[in-house]
């Protein structure tokens, strides 16, 4: 059974102007138990409005979501139900997302249940947690300020982990971070993730970190899902021009002075997508039907997804573009 | 090398800060030369911006900075006044992380790069706005007229970041300092700024010294760098010789801890223990050595040199990586 | 070899710029003067050198040994009163300000708790509140319920707590917002707990820094309303009834120069101290020392 499922998720907002647009314009994902599913996107794809929807913060305009079967309800003043506090987030600033005039030790424990944990268990639950994040048991009477950046993130994720939760998402949990706390937290996530068979839904902008750390990986364009599949197929051979794109345009450190592929054009205004395939204006690809109708997630192979209509065989037949050639390789 | 643009020498920053002054650049020495893009790498707190700051006096007040930076054989630390500023923009150009508030957001774009073309070319404003609307054309803008009556907020972050580097060129620099240019742009747009960077290079003679965290950037422009750790520098050399055969451990550690995506998934990221120091906290000897896999006892006894070693330099006595 | 020289007096001013906030000298001169009023206060029947009320001097005497200050109209002395009249305005400012505080703070809090009709009403009464000069309303206020002291008080408690409840309301809405708080919600803290362990923590020092800065104010309301007769009624030793008595009586300068010193250095002095605590509570400040790059 699938521990999030994600369907047809639209999120709207309203702007200054009053204009709407959607952040979120219907996308569907799913998260398996112990999975660590990336999410990849520049800005303005929605992927974080979408992060917020799947853990409750913002309520969805349409759509579904649902967490271990039952459904995911924005919170509201009362205090959330147990079952779906074992649904957590990280956001992205460790700096604002602690607050500062509380001790460590009491934030990591907001979340260790009450029922019946005296005083002892708490804190032995809370040194416990500590240790899972690699952090010395005395943090818990310091002040997040004390920390740095990488540290700090892992009381976040420790945070998290109080409530025995069987997924996380985090929001762009290392955009923030040094390279060498970078490396320190994804190696944790990994860890944490096969030890506790713990799912992750990791949104990200950096491939880079995200090829390493997750299995499955999802790209978000302009508010949809274009492609999806496990990771290192989706490197090797692209199955959506969005996709190759932004692979491509990753820069390798090398040392060959190879300069990374540009991606013509910009992201258009959410409110005013274009008809037809949101990506046709930038694709290199692009052929007539992709201006008129717009494609739909679709399966191209083994467990992979794409929204393209060169993948499809009535329309892609003819053009018969070869799915995107294995990034070369130096 | 050819002709060297700009020698540094020696560059020291101190800091005022409470009971004295923190030095945060710490005897660095490297040098640019014409038509060469330099990659200043390092993690945050390692003094790579101090340290160019110091070049066009930007340093915040109560800082000091000695040492020697020839510029053209010009001494910049030694200028001040009307000397600083002809050298500000006319000979040197800087570029700054965040387009977002780089750019003053109630003048137009054309009066924002027309100030600094009539300041360091001394033209009057028609031949001024012929110039703007010829670099934005440079910089790639599509529709340089338009952009011209154009405000900030109306572009994007690349956009705004063209428009950045416009500016900085006006007074035909031959310099450029771009300090994290592209780390606030999504990596599409940043390879945009990166392909951009080297045609201004191979075209105009620009030579561009690039500060950048992200060894991915510097590997696709930079000819050569120099890595930063704590306010010195610990490395320096060709680009490929760098990135591909590293002498120093901390440029070897910091290549073991980025994700490499052209090689296999399971291919092991290795995190370098510990976190870089603060400027108030440097360890005695080779900064680096508390979290370096080679160290030995003399490591802590004295700060190293950098030693040169053919056309790269770098400043480990232990030099495990010896070919 | 060259130095960007920098001046010793930049040396100076750099390092006095990075000292922690309550060591800046303003601070300390704040917080010497407004404790002095405090004992001043405190001990006033000990410190006093006759009753404030005893009419047993000759009137009018100029400042002298044996009356520093003078004497006043009906041959009080003035020194005494000027301490006595500590020992009326400062206790009666911090009451004043404790339950400004108090009403104002509750009211910000359950505006922004609450949201909707409860802020709509609180924050259109302090609009309302605002509109008015406070010396105005105040005098309204006293004009409506007769003199004197406790109703100079209320109608200043009356003008005063607005300024908590929006710096309060602002407070709750913003941290309520943050990311923090967000998490507390998820891992299943209920509103209410998150508003009393995450909001109100952070509530304490701005209130405090409004206080402090509001006990100025409140001295010299309350000296207003007396200089108008509306507050303090004789024989209280009310400084601003002193000033008021001695611009009747110019020529004896010393009947209202003094105490009108007296809410001058005490009102300074409050703001020093407010300013200060403003510093320590900065987040960005409270840190020793300048952050490097």
């Amino acid at each position: 059974m699938s521990i999030l499922e994600i369907d047809d998720l639209e999120v709207t907002y309203e702007r200054r102007d009053r204009s709407r647009f959607r952040a979120v314009a219907g996308t569907s994902l799913t998260v398996g138990r112990g999975q660590i599913v990336g999410l990849v996107g520049e800005s303005g794809c929605g992927k974080s409005s979408l992060a917020r929807a799947a853990v409750g913060l913002v309520a969805p305009t349409g759509g579904t979501v649902r967490f271990e079967g039952r459904p995911v309800v924005p919170l509201t003043r009362r205090a959330r139900p147990a079952e779906l506090t074992r649904l957590q987030l990280v956001f992205q600033n460790p700096y604002s997302s602690l607050n500062p005039r509380r001790r460590v030790g009491e934030q990591v424990g907001d979340g260790i249940a009450t029922g019946g944990a005296g005083r002892s268990a708490r804190t032995a639950r809370v040194a416990e947690l500590l240790e899972l994040v690699g952090l010395p048991s005395n943090a818990r009477s310091r002040y997040p300020h004390e920390f740095s950046g990488g540290q700090r993130q892992r009381i976040a994720i420790a945070r998290a982990l109080a409530t025995d939760p069987s997924l996380i998402v985090l929001d762009e949990p290392l955009a923030s971070l040094d390279a060498s706390a970078q490396a320190q937290v994804a190696n944790l996530l990994l860890d944490l993730s096969r030890q506790l068979s713990l799912s992750l839904l990791l949104i990200s902008h950096d491939l880079a970190i995200v090829h390493h750390v997750a299995d499955v990986v999802s790209v978000m364009y302009l508010g949809k899902i274009v492609e999806s599949g496990p990771t290192g197929l989706l490197w090797a051979g692209a199955q959506h021009p969005y996709t190759e794109a932004l692979i491509g345009a990753v820069p390798h450190p090398d040392g060959s002075g190879t300069m990374p592929a540009v991606l013509p054009g910009e992201v258009p205004d959410p409110a005013l997508p274009p008809l037809g395939c949101r990506f046709h204006p930038r694709c290199p690809h692009v052929m007539e039907v992709c201006r008129s109708r717009e494609p739909v997630l679709e399966p191209v192979g083994e467990d992979r997804l794409a929204a393209c209509w060169l993948r499809v065989p009535e329309t892609g037949g003819d053009a018969l573009v070869p799915p995107a050639s294995a990034h070369p390789l130096k | 090398m050819s002709t060297p643009l700009l020698e540094v020498e020696d560059l020291r920053v101190r800091v005022p800060a409470r009971g004295g002054s923190i030095t945060v650049v710490d005897g660095v020495d490297y040098g640019v030369a014409e038509s060469e893009i330099f990659g200043v790498a390092g993690e945050s707190g390692s003094g790579k911006t101090m340290s160019v700051l110091a070049l066009i006096g930007l340093l915040p007040s109560g800082a000091t900075a000695s040492g020697q930076a020839r510029f053209r054989g010009l001494d910049l630390l030694a200028l001040s006044g009307k000397a600083l500023r002809n050298v500000r923009g006319g000979g040197i150009g800087m570029v700054f992380q965040d387009p977002m508030t780089s750019l003053h957001p109630m003048l137009s774009i054309g009066q924002q790069i027309e100030e600094p073309i009539r300041q360091h070319l001394g033209v009057g404003r028609a031949a001024g706005r012929k110039r703007a609307a010829e670099l934005l054309a440079a910089v790639r803008l599509p529709d340089p007229e338009r952009a011209l009556r154009a405000f900030p907020h109306q572009f994007s972050g690349g956009m705004r970041q063209r428009v950045a580097i416009a500016i900085a060129l006006a007074g035909e620099p031959e310099l450029l300092i771009a300090d994290e240019p592209t780390t606030a742009l999504d990596v599409t747009v940043q390879a945009g700024i990166i392909r951009l960077l080297d045609s201004l290079r191979r075209e105009r003679g620009l030579s561009v010294i690039l500060i950048t965290h992200d060894l991915g950037v510097m590997s696709s422009i930079a000819d050569r760098a120099a890595v930063f750790y704590a306010g010195r520098v610990v490395e320096t050399g060709a680009r490929d010789d760098l990135l591909q055969r590293p002498r120093h451990p901390y440029t070897r550690a910091l290549l073991d801890a980025l994700p490499h995506p052209e090689l296999p998934a399971d291919h092991p990221l290795v995190p370098i223990a510990g976190a870089p120091p603060a400027p108030t906290a440097i360890p005695a000897g080779c900064a680096f050595h508390p979290r370096c896999a080679y160290r030995v006892d003399s490591c802590a006894a004295a700060v190293p040199e950098l030693v040169p070693d053919g056309s790269r330099a770098f400043a480990c006595p232990v030099d495990p990586f010896r070919p | 070899m060259s130095e960007i020289a920098v001046s010793a007096s930049d040396r100076r001013a750099a390092a006095r710029a990075t000292r922690p906030a309550w060591r800046q000298p303003l601070a300390i001169f704040g917080a010497v003067i407004a404790v002095s009023w405090l004992i001043i206060a405190v001990f006033a029947p000990l410190i006093a050198p006759y009753n404030p009320l005893a009419q047993d001097f000759t009137p009018f005497q100029a400042p002298s040994g044996s009356h520093p200050f003078g004497t006043d109209e009906l041959g009080r002395d003035v020194l005494s009163r000027v301490i006595f009249g500590a020992r009326l305005s400062i206790p009666l400012a911090l009451l004043l300000v404790s339950i400004s505080a108090t009403i104002g703070g509750l009211a910000g809090a359950a505006a922004g708790y609450f949201r909707g009709l409860t802020d709509g009403v609180v924050m259109r009464v302090s609009d309302l509140v605002f509109a008015f000069p406070a010396i105005i309303l105040a005098m309204v206020v006293t004009a409506v319920l007769g003199r004197g002291i406790r109703n100079a008080v209320l109608a200043i408690v009356i003008v005063s707590w607005p300024s908590y409840a929006r710096v309060v309301r602002g407070l709750v809405l913003s941290i309520g917002d943050s990311e923090y708080v967000q998490s507390s919600r998820l891992l299943g803290v209920s509103s209410r707990s998150a508003l009393f362990r995450e909001v109100l923590p952070n509530v304490a020092g701005p209130v405090l820094v409004l206080a402090t800065l509001d006990l100025g104010t409140a001295i010299l309301l309350l000296s207003g309303l007396s200089f108008l007769g509306l507050g303090a009624q004789p024989p209280h030793p009310e400084w601003g009834a002193m000033v008021s008595t001695g611009t009747q009586y110019f020529q004896y300068w010393w009947m209202g120069t003094f105490p009108g010193l007296a809410i001058f250095t005490a009102v300074m002095a409050f703001n020093f101290l407010g300013d200060s605590l403003r510093d320590v509570f900065d987040p960005r400040t409270a840190q020793e020392g300048r952050r490097v790059r």
